[in-house]
């Protein structure tokens, strides 16, 4: 579809984009001369399997020539031409993101404003025990709880089940009672084990198991499920499609919403509004790709009211781990300013390319 | 930003032709219920619910007044109007259904929202996805040469999408009348009937095979709205998609339908879901489904079409029905028009409607005394 040019309607005239060993990072600039950052990880560790230099390519060549132009108020229609030519979410993740960052800076107000958050009791942020070893998790919950954190986030489906049992408990006794424990089995298990195993750690109070099964084994997560008392989240979602397929087959009792994998904001606050109605819990976790994929998502989680938020940090030194502390005193913050309310050194990033309307 | 104001107005909006469908009984007016919320910087919030919408939500004027003064209103006193998810979660917690008067507020919210970011409600939204906005027309009751000349007379406005109403007995005088209207407008208009729920589910599956040939788009509340067994037997049994409009009564029926793939399309209306929040919610999860949705509305004045339209622009539609402003002869909004078969809305902040207060007949007030009076 195209749309008529309306006088004094803000368009996008330039995008700008960086790549790091990581991530790509998009900066659009709308011709009043406000302009919008994104950043999304990819490759290992990132909610995506595209290389930087691979979604630069999509960005440059399949997305550009749809932004260049256009009315920011036609965002709607953007994704939806994004989707036609084929984007991968996190190409898509980045010029959504980039265009809310600027669509709440032509309003004057933080990102989570826009969204329509605020006046909450705030959104838990959850801490990721990295610790393998039950002592030294024991330790690692302690030092978590000690600075305010309620929400501990442990891997389990790392070698032998007395192994997840004895970090568990370590977990579990370092923390105290009040303490939420979420399991992320990260795909270890067959539906098998999933079951023995879920039943096993049971006794130490775990409030969700993310991923029991291979992620794509819905009826294998559904299974698990019936099975076991603790509800199962699904943890890779990419569209609305897969998790209303997931709901009615009863494979999760939670929803996870990644933003940069459901192709950015706008999605992940329609999958939030999908688990809302359904009446089922959501969580929202970002890998720790970028500062700005991670301080979006801190924005997002204070406008859906997740059970919990699990958020990254900063790829890297142009990224400005500073502006990436999401965290205060186990809640959920956000930089104050308009928009994400943070942005990037741009003279540290190596400049992809720059395309005008 | 504070909200310091919450007022409430009737006006009835008589019809220039009164209309009547199987369950609506002949209805010469609209009694409309106006909400006024006005902000500590003088920002003003418009929302607007039908009042004698008894056949389709059960509202009555009086019952959507009383809501919004006493549980819903005292609620936004005092509150940031930009707070929206929070404030929505609350009008959904306090009252039990009363979704008529929760679309009324939830719009003015939505309007004020709209208004102190300098931008239109569908911009809140996610932005347009489409900017045409073709709604379709309704042929009501009458012989079939009546019918066939109304519908000729809409597709020569510019409407490309009509629905014929239907339901009566014996069937063969639907079918006639159907059967005339697709003479009248040839192959290229999307026609669709609606039963409004009066057909009991075998005989639906039956007729419907008969009107295979008109070459339907959809067929609307083939069954009474609480026969979710029987809507789905349709859907499951007939070779035209089938339309739920009176079985969405909730975002929570809304569920349900997806669930159980009881329908193949979803007619969503604010007063029927409880505003924008709430529509927009259902599309999602309607479009989780793969089920196609129409954004509607009952009969009802400019401001509340307005807001249809605005989510019409932001959320993706099959079908549009905004014709419901048309025919009144005392409509106090203006800023939203049909022309040529499409909605317009006015290129400004929030709903973009402009309201003559002075014109409504005060229903009360709370907050910051004197105002209404």
């Amino acid at each position: 579809m195209t749309l008529p040019p309306e006088a004094g309607v803000a368009r996008i005239v330039r995008l700008d984009v960086f790549t790091t060993e990581a991530a790509v990072l998009v900066k659009l600039t709308a011709d009043g001369g406000l302009t919008g950052w994104a950043g999304v990880g990819s490759g290992p560790g990132s909610a995506s399997t595209e290389t930087p230099a691979g979604v630069a390519s999509v960005v440059r060549h399949v997305l550009a020539p749809l932004v260049l132009g256009r009315p920011l108020a036609a965002r709607g229609a953007l994704l939806v031409a994004f989707d036609r030519a084929g984007s991968p979410g996190a190409a898509t993740a980045a010029l959504d993101v980039a265009l809310h960052d600027l669509v709440a800076r032509a309003a004057g107000v933080p990102l989570y404003r826009w969204l329509g958050g605020g006046h909450r009791a705030g959104v838990e942020a959850a801490a990721r025990v990295l610790a393998v070893e039950p002592e030294a998790a024991g330790r690692e919950a302690g030092a978590w709880v000690s600075r305010g954190v309620r929400v501990l986030v442990v891997r389990v489906g790392i070698g032998s089940r007395d192994r997840d049992v004895a970090r568990l408990r370590a977990i579990r006794e370092a923390a105290g009672e009040g303490v939420r424990l979420a399991l992320d089995a990260a795909s270890a298990w067959t539906v098998r084990e999933a079951i023995a195993r879920i039943r096993a750690l049971e006794p130490y109070g775990p409030e969700s198991v993310e991923e029991p099964v291979a992620a794509d084994d819905v009826l294998g997560a559904a299974e698990v499920a019936r099975a076991v008392g603790v509800p199962v989240v699904a943890g890779t979602l990419r569209s609305l499609a897969d998790a209303m397929t997931r709901v009615r087959l009863g494979a999760a009792g939670m929803l996870r919403v990644t933003p940069t994998r459901v192709g950015g904001l706008h999605r992940a606050r329609r999958l939030a509004a999908l688990a809302d109605a359904v009446r089922l819990p959501h969580v929202v976790g970002q890998p720790g790709d970028t500062m700005l994929a991670t301080v979006a998502a801190a924005h997002l989680a204070l406008a859906t009211a997740p059970r919990w938020a699990e958020l990254g940090g900063a790829a890297g030194p142009a990224d400005d781990p500073d502006a990436a502390r999401v965290h205060e005193a186990g809640r959920i913050v956000v930089p104050s300013g308009p928009g994400l309310g943070a942005a990037p050194d741009e003279g540290r990033l190596e400049r992809a390319a720059t395309l005008t309307a | 930003m504070r909200i310091t104001a919450v007022e409430v107005y009737r006006k009835e909006l008589p019809l220039t032709i009164p209309f009547g469908h199987a369950t609506s009984g002949s209805i010469r007016a609209l009694e409309e219920v106006y909400v006024v919320l006005r902000t500590g910087p003088g920002l003003v919030g418009l929302g607007e619910a039908r009042g004698n919408a008894h056949y389709l939500t059960g509202d009555t004027p009086e019952r959507l007044v009383a809501e919004i003064l006493r549980h819903l209103g005292p609620r936004l006193l005092g509150r940031d109007p930009r707070e929206l998810h929070a404030l929505l979660d609350e009008l959904e917690s306090v009252v039990m259904g009363a979704h008529g008067a929760r679309s009324a507020v939830d719009m003015a919210l939505h309007d004020l929202v709209g208004k102190a970011y300098g931008v239109p409600v569908y911009e809140l939204l996610g932005g347009a996805v489409r900017d045409e906005l073709p709604s379709n027309q309704s042929i009501w009751y009458g012989p079939p040469d009546a019918a066939a000349r109304q519908a000729a007379a809409h597709v020569a406005e510019g409407f490309r999408y009509l629905k014929v109403r239907a339901g009566l007995r014996p069937f063969e005088h639907d079918l006639d009348r159907i059967r005339a209207v697709r003479e009248a407008v040839g192959p290229a208009i999307s026609l669709a009937i609606d039963v409004n729920g009066v057909w009991e589910a075998r005989e639906a599956v039956a007729w419907l095979r008969r009107l295979e040939t008109f070459d339907l788009a959809y067929v609307e509340q083939p069954v009474a709205h609480t026969d979710v067994a029987g809507l789905r037997y349709v859907t499951e049994h007939a070779g035209i998609p089938i339309m739920a409009d009176e079985s969405v009564q909730s975002v929570a029926d809304v569920v349900r339908l997806a669930r159980e793939r009881a329908a193949d399309i979803l007619h969503l209306k604010l007063n029927k879901l409880g505003g924008i929040g709430a529509l927009w919610r259902a599309a999602a999860v309607a479009e989780a489904a793969g089920l196609e949705v129409m954004i509607g509305q009952p009969n009802e004045g400019g401001l509340a079409t307005a807001a249809a339209a605005h989510c019409a622009r932001a959320v993706p539609a099959a079908y549009l029905e905004l014709y419901g402003a048309e025919g009144l002869a005392d409509d106090p909004a203006t800023g939203f028009a049909l022309r040529r078969g499409r909605a317009v809305l006015r290129t400004a902040p929030g709903l973009g409607v402009t309201l003559d207060v002075a014109t409504l007949q005060p229903a009360g007030a709370i907050g910051e005394a004197g105002r209404a009076a």
